[in-house]
């Protein structure tokens, strides 16, 4: 654990000293967030939590920790990393331990600024806690399985697009109906919206969206892990 | 008695349909420094990396301390310290936050002060790593990778990019890890430095293992040289019999070159026929084998060396 936490130390001091890579994780998810909250349609406050929810995990999660694990393979500090004693899964997590901390701070921050800004107090916490804990969980897995495909961290912002986008567009997809099924769920962005929806409404099943979120984060972790490249490819 | 911390036995790689290192076998000993020698190219690089963990052998055995270093590597790591060929650390980091870094990852670190003060960067601490030039940023990789007390220490071509300074405080350091029973696993270009520093070395090429042993043994491979300026109206009949070889070719061109493995038979030769002759010999030179002959002879005709 000790050495999960000096790596993510570390992983946390290049990220302030990037100030794209920090503007990108920490100022851009909250001033978006901000907006939504302000930017909503009358009393509806279930499209601007979850687009401030899917906005933390899609930028300061997956475009993160997808752009960290490349720039960190691309100067050959994995590699450098895995000559010495910490473990492979050691390392992993000490790259990715930042970005998941900030996404559920960033996250709970929002949901916390929407509340002072007149949302209703969630009917369902443990429901939006999983919103945010689970979609936290599935944005990391995706940022570890998308770097396998990521050559350069410049060519991240590329590869990551995709997901970002499709992320939005499950979310309005699952919410455009009133009881979606567990194939709309799977989509990106999906189970993570349902999650909200059931926070904020309360009395809705919360076992097939975290269920959907629990297996995209090990299925994502493994295609991971998988695929993984400890350096550039030469 | 020799104590083996390395065992390789028929290693083999392959990257795809090409075989980087072509079934090669060798031992390194308790306090003992091997030198890994060859072109670029040659394997080296990539035997390191099998040895120290980070690759997959294609086939063959290799222990270290008994274990294999791909799968044991829990019990491996803590006993070995690894420079790699290219220093890999962000380079927004500063030199003290790295090596705080590495200290944090390891089992018996050193103090950060005399990591530091050993490679003489303590006045480069607040520095960013990208802001150190070749040698120094080589100089913090020789302080990470020596920074657990390691048993066993691979060192990647460790001096590339040293000036002459440098390079010979790394051997001072180097002599005295040896000296504490280190065993150092040492690839190089600089032939000079596994002269000094190597007890046994070995010569790589196109994936195998030319010529292995103690540096006496390596320039047994190669023939001693006798040379000499070519004394004016002598013929090539009219040399004497050696029981070397003389170089046609050097001799048109106005010198006779003689390479022999009987070198003090063949000198008494020549100096009694030049006496007897009344003859001349200039820039006489009468050389053993250098480690330089042996690896080029190696690189332009392994058969023969081998």
């Amino acid at each position: 654990m000790n050495r999960v936490a000096a790596l993510a130390r570390v992983e946390l001091i290049l990220l302030l000293r990037n100030k794209t890579a920090a503007s990108m994780a920490l100022v851009m998810p909250l001033v978006l967030g901000v907006v939504f909250a302000f930017l909503r349609n009358g009393d509806d406050w279930l499209a601007p939590i979850t687009t401030q929810l899917l906005v933390v995990q899609a930028l300061t999660v997956y475009v993160s920790t997808t752009t960290a694990l490349v720039a960190r393979r691309q100067d050959l500090s994995l590699k450098r990393l895995r000559s010495g004693e910490a473990a492979e899964p050691v390392i992993l997590a000490g790259v990715l331990a930042p970005m998941v901390l900030l996404g559920l701070v960033q996250g709970t921050v929002l949901v916390g600024i929407a509340l002072v800004a007149g949302a209703p107090m969630p009917a369902d916490l443990v429901a939006m806690a999983a919103a945010i804990v689970c979609g936290t969980l599935v944005a990391a897995g995706a940022g570890l399985a998308t770097s396998a495909v990521t050559a350069t961290p410049e060519t991240a912002q590329i590869t990551t697009a995709p997901l970002v986008a499709a992320m939005l567009f499950g979310a309005m997809w699952v919410l455009s109906t009133a009881a979606p099924s567990p194939l709309r769920l799977a989509a990106p962005g999906a189970a993570t919206a349902e999650l909200v929806r059931a926070g904020m409404e309360g009395s809705r099943s919360v076992l097939v969206p975290i269920a959907v979120l629990a297996g995209w984060t090990v299925a994502t972790v493994l295609l991971g892990l998988r695929y993984f490249r400890w350096e550039p490819r030469s | 008695m020799n104590e083996p911390v390395i065992e390789v036995v028929d290693l083999r790689c392959r990257y795809g349909g090409f075989e980087a290192v072509r079934g090669i076998d060798f031992v390194v000993n308790r306090g003992e420094l091997f030198a890994l020698l060859g072109t670029n190219g040659a394997g080296k690089t990539t035997t390191m990396e099998v040895i120290e963990g980070l690759r997959a052998p294609s086939a063959g055995m290799v222990r270290v301390f008994g274990l294999r270093p791909d799968t044991d590597r829990e019990r491996v790591r803590p006993r070995t310290g690894v420079m790699l060929q290219e220093s890999g650390f962000p380079g927004e980091l500063t030199v003290a936050e790295a090596v705080r870094l590495w200290r944090d990852l390891t089992t018996r670190p050193s103090q950060v002060d005399e990591a530091l003060d050993l490679v003489d960067l303590a006045h480069r601490r607040n520095v960013r790593i990208k802001s150190l030039s070749g040698g120094e940023r080589r100089r913090l990789d020789l302080a990470l990778a020596t920074l657990g007390e390691p048993e066993l220490l691979f060192l990647d071509e460790p001096t590339t990019g040293l000036d002459p300074e440098s390079r010979l405080r790394t051997w001072r350091i180097l002599r005295a890890l040896l000296a504490k029973g280190t065993s150092i696993v040492l690839t190089t270009h600089y032939l000079e430095e596994a002269e000094q520093l190597a007890h046994r070395i070995a010569i790589m090429h196109e994936g195998r293992i030319e010529v292995c042993g103690s540096l006496a043994d390596v320039l047994e491979r190669e023939a001693s040289r006798i040379s000499f300026v070519r004394p004016d109206g002598v013929a090539f009949d009219d040399l004497p019999g050696v029981r070397g070889r003389i170089d046609p070719e050097a001799f048109l061109k106005g010198t006779v070159e003689i390479r022999t493995r009987e070198l003090q038979d063949d000198l008494t030769v020549i100096l009694a026929w030049a006496t007897g002759r009344g003859v001349q010999l200039g820039r006489l030179r009468a050389n053993h084998a250098s480690l330089s002959d042996v690896f080029h002879g190696v690189s332009l005709n392994p058969a023969v060396a081998a």
